[in-house]
């Protein structure tokens, strides 16, 4: 009988414990490789580059305090480099994002189940928010969560129609 | 514990934050104790604004009133014939139900100080709009709102602070067909302009661009030249002492130790919002005022009203332009139909569904959903949307009284009776103004959906403390002091005779500016 996949490891539902460590640069390198991979995932044309200091604020502002997510980054860091090794970046972003549906706490028990429940669901709002919406209508300037712009700024932060 | 003060503020909402403001512009040494049930809610905190974004939690959402009808823990019951929904109506927080506010600054027109003189129904105000419009301007100021002066609304002797938001592409489309069912369109006034970036998430501004009591009266309290200014959250009020005609203190329980306080002082206000205000007088008994301070002719928590919000949707079978709303919030309204001539029956305040058109790309995604089926959705049917609050008439059998037991802080159950005399006519008046803009979607292309049944909501609620001449019809006078109580006021929603058919907010801090600027001058206004 085959091997299980490390990504198939039974893990109980409940958000694991955060280790009382900061995550190192390695676990946050291969975190954002796997957010990068949305862009692709959904052939959005996105540059991703350009989300990344709204992204490691996320990372940072869900790092701490009540439900600190760092033990679930650290576990998909491993996952994601597990599959990397095994299936490369494609095979990889396919099984995630286009594979694992997990959209109810009850059914986040591996630690594949887990990363797309804690992490790649929250990557992908994420990514929405910071102006990932413009890769599905390049048209649109403005999207729940995205910083639009400003009342100060000469254009408005929406599509407008006439004034009257 | 005992300490002796000023002015002791009981709640910390826009009306507190407001009186607060004139009496420290007056008298920056003014000794001033600020009494919140509640606790601080993390203002600008970004941790609480991706929580948002990511989980769609905020971070208020526990103080909302337990809303659960026949559970046994509920501590807000609707006993009347219409159902009365507390669901997510009032934040009981530092900063109260500005932490959660739309911002729409809207104010009253002048009919709707007289409407018992021109509807027979409802009550007057004790003065007029003219004399509440220099409040107005001031209000307008201070909450930072942008709005377009030549919209249709009361008479303006100033224009807006700050320009209008545009109408975004849906809203031009909407506002296009407007004309057909007699409205004007006209852009929302909205308190939010500091410096919005237009997150698209106003339940929880990452930035505290949206006007927000607590960061107001954060500013107040970190200037050092109000060396005499406190704030105590945790603290609710469950009594107000009082001697004949005259208050001497409150009781309130410390939450952080578990004692009780009293804290005097030479001037009360109870800015606790509509429902803890009332609640605070008639909990307050005494051997002078044995059905609660201020509640000599049984009027305290009578004629609770609000305005009811009616919708209707449609669906259009393609969304070429891959419309989505931009915007948490509309720019879109019309106060065609709130006017004179509809009083009678209700006026009408109309206004874009702010949800809509709807596009989640992220719970596609989450889904799995394709970048081929996600397009598809894009381009594919379209839903639009628009509502209109309808104003209802204070009536002496709808009332507030306290329900045996405590709730959240401590503070006395709320029992709502809500009935309407004649609730088939009133249905009518809301089925034939859903008719009509349903026929304006219609005449853009859009077919009608299912409407909801919507029931009244706590959240612009007035009238329980309503203010007027004679201690027989009313609570508080024109200068919001209780009948017969020298030093005690009421400054909420509660105060309000009248629901008029627009948001109560900006109306409630045209007052509070006034009563601070009264107080703190020692005169009428």
């Amino acid at each position: 009988m085959a091997e299980p996949e490390f990504w198939d490891e039974q893990l109980p539902v409940d958000m694991l414990m955060a280790l009382d460590q900061p995550l190192s640069g390695a676990e946050v390198d291969l975190l954002w490789s796997m957010f990068r991979s949305i862009a692709i995932h959904w052939e959005t044309k996105i540059d991703a580059e350009l989300m990344r200091s709204r992204w490691l604020d996320m990372l940072e502002a869900r790092s701490s305090g009540r439900s600190d997510f760092r033990g679930e980054y650290s576990n998909a860091a491993s996952v994601w480099k597990a599959m990397l090794d095994k299936l490369e970046e494609p095979g990889a972003r396919t099984k995630l994002y286009g594979d694992t549906v997990v959209t109810n706490v009850d059914q986040a028990t591996t630690r594949l189940a887990h990363v797309k429940f804690y992490v790649a669901n929250d990557f992908i709002r994420c990514f929405v928010a910071t102006g990932g919406f413009r890769g599905f209508v390049p048209k649109a300037r403005n999207y729940t969560g995205f910083m639009g712009g400003s009342r100060f700024r000469e254009w408005p932060p929406i599509r407008t129609g006439s004034r009257r | 514990m005992s300490e002796a003060y000023d002015y002791v503020i009981i709640g910390s909402g826009i009306a507190a934050t407001l009186v607060c403001d004139r009496l420290l512009e007056s008298s920056p040494l003014a000794s001033i104790l600020v009494l919140e049930a509640g606790e601080r809610i993390p203002s600008r905190d970004r941790r609480s604004w991706w929580d948002l974004v990511l989980a769609r939690r905020t971070p208020y959402a526990a103080t909302y009133d337990e809303d659960k009808p026949g559970a046994e823990s509920q501590e807000s019951y609707s006993v009347g014939n219409v159902l009365w929904s507390f669901k997510e109506s009032r934040v009981r927080a530092y900063g109260g139900s500005t932490m959660h506010w739309g911002g729409w600054a809207l104010r009253y027109k002048e009919e709707d100080f007289e409407c018992r003189s021109r509807t027979g129904r409802g009550a007057d105000w004790p003065f007029d709009y003219a004399t509440l419009e220099p409040w107005y301007v001031l209000a307008e100021q201070k909450l930072g709102v942008g709005g377009d002066a030549s919209d249709e609304g009361p008479l303006r002797h100033w224009g807006y602070p700050l320009p209008p938001y545009p109408w975004s592409a849906n809203e031009a489309e909407l506002a296009s067909a407007f004309g057909l069912i007699g409205l004007k369109p006209g852009h929302m006034p909205i308190a939010r302009f500091k410096r919005c970036m237009t997150t698209g998430t106003c339940k929880y501004c990452p930035i505290g661009a949206r006007y927000s009591a607590q960061d107001h009266m954060d500013a107040l309290l970190y200037d050092p030249a109000h060396s005499n200014f406190r704030l105590k959250t945790g603290a609710p009020v469950r009594r107000i002492i009082s001697s004949k005609s005259r208050v001497s203190g409150v009781e309130y329980l410390d939450v952080a130790t578990g004692n009780w306080c009293t804290a005097h002082g030479e001037k009360f206000v109870v800015c606790a919002g509509t429902y803890e205000s009332a609640k605070l007088l008639l909990a307050s008994t005494s051997a002078e005022w044995p059905t609660g301070l201020g509640n000599r002719y049984d009027q305290v928590g009578r004629y609770i009203v609000t305005h009811l919000l009616f919708s209707v949707e449609g669906t259009r079978k393609d969304n070429p332009e891959g419309w989505f709303q931009e915007y948490d919030f509309p720019t879109l309204m019309s106060r065609s139909w709130d006017t004179p001539e509809r009083q009678p029956d209700g006026k009408m305040f109309v206004f874009n569904n702010r949800a809509l058109p709807k596009i989640e790309f992220e719970n596609l995604m989450v889904q799995g959903k394709s970048r081929k089926e996600i397009d598809a959705v894009v381009n594919g049917p379209r839903r639009a949307g628009l509502s209109a609050f309808i104003e209802e008439f204070g009536d002496p059998q709808n009332r507030l009284t306290l329900a045996p037991g405590t709730g959240k802080f401590g503070l006395p159950k709320t029992r709502i009776s809500f009935s309407r005399r004649n609730p088939s006519r009133f249905m009518e008046t809301v089925s034939a103004a859903e008719g009509e803009l349903a026929r304006c979607l219609a005449s853009l292309g859009y077919e009608r959906n299912e409407p909801r049944k919507e029931n009244p909501r706590g959240d612009h609620a007035s009238g329980v403390c309503r203010m007027g001449h004679s201690p027989d019809s009313s609570v508080t006078n024109a200068d919001l002091a209780v009948h017969g109580v020298e030093n005690l006021f009421v400054c909420s929603n509660a105060v309000l005779p009248n629901a008029a058919a627009v948001n109560p907010t900006l109306t409630l801090g045209a007052l509070a500016l006034r009563l601070g600027s009264w107080l703190s001058r020692g005169a009428r206004p």
